[in-house]
């Protein structure tokens, strides 16, 4: 996996995301699951119930592709990079309206557009010669 | 993957990391651009749209490609929204109708800064112009990326939210408040 960029980006995101997921449900009691106002994990990021789901398929799909394949892993890591890219420009607008179903703020903002950029770099700019079929790193 | 690719037309290596560092701080700027051409006058939406444009796909291109597309060209492309806006402020400041001063000169400012770290890189590479690490490792890559990213986002995300675009997101949040 240390040779693989892609199996070590999704690796380390999926478990961060993961424990984000689970951690978050400590702060989203009593929030509604829609909710355009949540709960401040460590005080800075604001997140509601169906955010923290969000995380944790997101997390799961990250971490089971970078401990399985390169391939998978690429795959992962282009598709969950080029979603945060637009949820980054696209949530950016949403803030305060009724469209934020994910509890969306500014520290979201930023650490989605930094996980889209460093997902999709990763995943169209590391291991270019890698196919589905190929073979394991 | 980490290897060293070599500038189109120019035979100048260019490591992985230092593409990876081109390629997001063109996405940077671009994005800038892109929000700024949303409330521009339209010509200088049009201009600024163009160039938001060109830099989103370079940026695309230098991550797809081995190669970073018309590297020795994009030392020059890079400084021209930089001119462009000199030139614009300097005919704005001695005019009555400066309508491009009408737009957030901060946002503007860290787009030019962008562009100019994307100009500074490329001419160190091409001056230094000698062999690079063939291998830069998957951890010093992605090291490289992440900290290119969070450098990048940090300066560009408040700028954002200075341009109109991002402006009348707050305002709009305001609204929803007041109605509560």
């Amino acid at each position: 996996m240390r040779t693989s960029p892609n199996r070590l980006v999704a690796t380390i995101f999926g478990a961060v995301y993961l424990v984000v997921g689970l951690l978050g449900f400590a702060y989203t009691g009593g929030v509604g699951f829609v909710a355009t106002k949540g709960g401040l994990i460590l005080g800075i990021f604001e997140v509601n119930p169906l955010h923290n789901i969000a995380h944790l398929l997101i997390g799961a799909a990250l971490l089971i592709a970078g401990l399985t394949r390169v391939a998978a892993a690429k795959a992962v890591n282009t598709t969950v990079g080029a979603v945060y890219l637009l949820l980054g420009i696209v949530g950016f607008f949403l803030v305060g309206t009724g469209a934020n179903i994910l509890a969306l703020n500014t520290p979201d903002h930023f650490l989605h557009l930094v996980s889209a950029i460093v997902l999709l770099g990763v995943g169209l700019g590391a291991e270019k010669t890698v196919r589905s079929s190929s073979a394991v790193a | 993957m980490t290897g060293v690719a070599v500038g189109e037309a120019t035979g100048v290596p260019v490591s992985a990391v230092t593409r990876a560092w081109l390629a997001v701080a063109a996405l940077g700027a671009g994005l800038l651009h892109a929000a700024l051409a949303a409330s521009a006058p339209l010509p200088a939406a049009i201009v600024l749209a163009t160039f938001a444009a060109v830099e989103l796909g370079w940026a695309v291109a230098a991550f797809l490609r081995d190669r970073p597309p018309f590297f020795r060209a994009a030392l020059v492309a890079a400084l021209v929204p930089v001119g462009a806006w000199a030139v614009v402020a300097t005919v704005g400041a001695t005019s009555e109708a400066g309508t491009i001063l009408a737009l957030s000169p901060l946002p503007l400012g860290v787009a030019a800064l962008l562009d100019v770290a994307v100009a500074g890189t490329i001419a160190v590479v091409l001056r230094r112009a000698k062999p690079v690490t063939a291998n830069a490792g998957a951890l010093r890559f992605v090291l490289a990326l992440l900290l290119s990213a969070a450098a990048v986002c940090a300066v560009t995300i408040p700028a954002l939210g200075l341009t109109d675009a991002g402006v009348a997101a707050v305002d709009v949040h305001l609204q929803h408040e007041g109605h509560h």
